[in-house]
C-alpha cells in the first residue's frame, strides 16, 4: 500500500463519515445549528432534511476522492506539487461542505419558522444545583503516568547522549523520507519531550474544560438529559486521558529512534496504528453516545410539555456561539459532537491562542 | 443522589433573579435543599443558567439578606445551617404585605374567599407532597 492511500484512508475517510452522520450525532433538540422541540426531531420531513444531507456530503466525498485519485494516477510525484494540490483541494472541500451546510441551516431556519415551535410552548431552562458535586471527569491524576514517561524519555536521551546521531529528522515526506535535518544539541534532542509536555499540558486542559463546561440539561426529560450528560463527559474524558497516554508513548517511541536502530517499518507503521485507533475510537465513541449523551439510552422516559429555551440568536450561522451575557467560556457545540468556545469572552479566545501558539511556536523556535 | 432543579423561565413576565430566589426558596422548603448544603458559585451557576453574574448576584445577596444562605470567602454559598430563621413580626408584616394586593385582585375579579384559601391549602399540600417524595 502506497502512501497516498494510506493518507486517503487514515484521514479522509473519517473526514467524510464524521461529515456526513453529523445530524445524527446532535442532540436531538438541535437540528442543522437550530434549535427545535425534540418530537420535532424524528418527524418525516426532518428525516427527509438529514436523509439529503448525507447524499449531498456524500456526492462531495465522492468528487473529493475522484480529485485525489486522479491527481494521483496522472502523477504529481513532486513535493511541493502535492502539499500545494492537497491544500487547495482540502480548502475546497472544507469551503463546499460549509456551504452545504448553510443550506440546511437556512432550509431548517425557514421550517422553524413555518411551525412557529419557540412561540407556541413554554421555553424554560433547568439547572441541577448538585450538577458539579458529582463526578464528571477521571481524574487529572492519570496523567501523572504521562509524565513520569516523559521524565524517562528525558532521562534515556540524556544517559545515551553520545550515542544520538549528529543530525536528527524533523520532518518526513510522503514517501517516508527525510526532509529537514536538525543539528544535534542539548535543545534539539529536547524537542520531542517539550512537546510530549505540552500535549499532556493540553490533554489535561481539555479534561478540566470537560468538567468545566456549561452544564446543558434538557427541559423535556431533565432526569434522563442529565444521566446521559455526565456519562458523555466521562468517556470523552476517559477517551482524553488514554490518548494521552498513548500519545505520549508514540512520542517517546520516535525519541528513542533517534537513539537505537530501529526497523523502518516499524517508524510507519506505529503512529499509523495509533492515528487508526484514535479515529476510530473518537467516531465510535460520537455513535454510541451522540452529543451530550443524546444517543444513550436510559430507564428514564418523563416527556414534559416544555423545550428548552430558544438561544439560535445567540449562535451565529448556527456554529458560533456569541453570548456577551453568558459567562461561560466552554459549552457544548451546536453541530456536531464536542466543546465550543463562547466568542464574547476575550478569556476564551485567549486561551486559545496561546494553545496555538505554543504548538506552532514550540517547533519552530528549539528547531533552530 | 437526586437532582435538585432550578427551573426558569425565560418569556415569563417575572424577572429571572425573583424566579431564581422563589426556586432556591421552595427547594429548601420541600427539604430538596438541606440546611448546611453547598450551592452553586455566582459564577458557575451564571454560567449554567447563561445570564449575567449580576443576576444571580442579586438574587444570592436578598436569600442572605432574608437568611436563607450563607456567603463564605473560603466555603463559598452554603444553604444556613441553623435552618432559616423563624417567622417573626416583621416577616408577618411583610408576608400581610405581600398578600394584599393578591387578596385585593382576586376580590375585583370576584373570588370567593373559601376558593382563595382552598389555593392556599392546595399550595401547602404541594411541599408536603414535595417533603414526603424526598423521603
Amino acid at each position: 500500500m502506497n502512501i497516498m492511500m494510506i493518507l486517503l484512508l487514515v484521514i479522509l475517510i473519517p473526514v467524510f463519515i464524521s461529515l456526513m452522520f453529523t445530524p445524527y450525532w446532535t442532540r436531538k433538540t438541535e437540528s442543522f445549528g437550530v434549535s427545535i422541540p425534540e418530537e420535532a426531531y424524528s418527524s418525516t420531513e426532518l428525516k427527509g432534511l438529514r436523509k439529503r444531507y448525507v447524499q449531498m456530503t456524500g456526492i462531495l466525498s465522492i468528487v473529493t476522492t475522484v480529485l485525489f485519485l486522479l491527481f494521483y494516477l496522472v502523477g504529481g510525484k513532486d513535493e511541493n506539487t502535492i502539499v500545494i494540490f492537497l491544500t487547495i483541494i482540502i480548502s475546497l472541500f472544507m469551503f463546499c461542505s460549509f456551504l452545504i451546510y448553510l443550506k440546511f441551516h437556512r432550509d431548517m431556519k425557514i421550517l422553524k419558522e413555518k411551525y412557529q415551535w419557540s412561540k407556541t410552548r413554554s421555553q424554560q431552562i433547568f439547572i441541577d444545583t448538585r450538577f458539579r458535586e458529582q463526578k464528571l471527569t477521571y481524574s487529572n491524576l492519570w496523567f501523572l503516568l504521562s509524565f513520569m514517561i516523559t521524565l524517562g524519555t528525558i532521562l534515556l536521551t540524556f544517559q545515551f547522549y553520545d550515542q544520538i546521531p549528529m543530525q536528527i529528522p524533523m520532518q518526513y515526506n510522503f514517501s517516508g523520507e527525510i526532509t529537514n535535518w536538525a543539528n544535534k544539541s542539548y535543545q534539539t534532542v529536547l524537542i520531542m519531550p517539550i512537546m510530549q509536555v505540552y500535549l499532556i499540558l493540553l490533554f489535561v486542559f481539555i479534561n478540566v474544560m470537560i468538567a468545566r463546561a456549561k452544564q446543558q440539561v434538557s427541559a423535556k426529560n431533565p432526569d434522563k438529559s442529565l444521566q446521559q450528560n455526565v456519562i458523555f463527559r466521562r468517556r470523552w474524558s476517559a477517551y482524553i486521558i488514554l490518548t494521552g497516554t498513548a500519545l505520549t508513548l508514540m512520542f517517546t517511541f520516535i525519541q528513542l529512534t533517534f537513539i537505537f536502530p530501529v526497523n523502518a517499518q516499524l517508524l510507519i507503521i506505529i503512529p499509523l496504528v495509533f492515528s487508526v485507533a484514535v479515529t476510530i475510537g473518537a467516531i465510535a465513541l460520537a455513535i454510541t453516545t451522540g452529543q451530550g449523551g443524546s444517543r444513550l439510552r436510559t430507564g428514564i422516559t418523563k416527556d414534559g410539555d416544555v423545550i428548552d429555551r430558544d438561544d439560535d440568536r445567540y449562535w451565529k450561522l448556527g456554529v458560533l456561539y456569541f453570548n456577551k451575557n453568558d459567562p461561560s467560556l466552554f459549552l457544548e457545540k451546536r453541530f456536531g459532537v464536542g466543546w465550543t468556545i463562547n466568542l464574547a469572552r476575550p478569556l476564551a479566545l485567549i486561551i486559545f491562542s496561546i494553545i496555538i501558539l505554543l504548538a506552532v511556536g514550540i517547533p519552530l523556535l528549539l528547531g533552530n | 443522589m437526586i437532582d435538585v432543579y432550578i427551573n426558569l423561565n425565560f418569556e415569563s413576565k417575572e424577572p429571572i433573579y425573583t424566579q431564581l430566589i422563589h426556586q432556591i426558596i421552595a427547594g429548601i422548603a420541600k427539604e430538596e435543599i438541606l440546611p448546611g448544603e453547598r450551592l452553586p458559585s455566582v459564577r458557575s451557576l451564571a454560567a449554567d443558567i447563561g445570564i449575567n453574574l449580576h443576576t444571580v448576584n442579586k438574587a444570592y445577596q436578598q436569600l442572605k439578606q432574608d437568611g436563607f444562605i450563607l456567603i463564605h470567602r473560603q466555603r463559598g454559598v452554603v444553604v444556613n445551617p441553623e435552618g432559616i430563621p423563624k417567622a417573626d413580626e416583621t416577616y408577618m408584616e411583610s408576608l400581610k404585605n405581600t398578600l394584599h394586593p393578591l387578596v385585593a385582585e382576586s376580590i375585583c375579579r370576584g373570588m370567593e374567599e373559601k376558593d382563595f384559601l382552598q389555593f392556599c391549602t392546595e399550595v401547602f399540600a404541594e411541599f408536603k407532597k414535595g417533603k414526603e417524595k424526598e423521603k
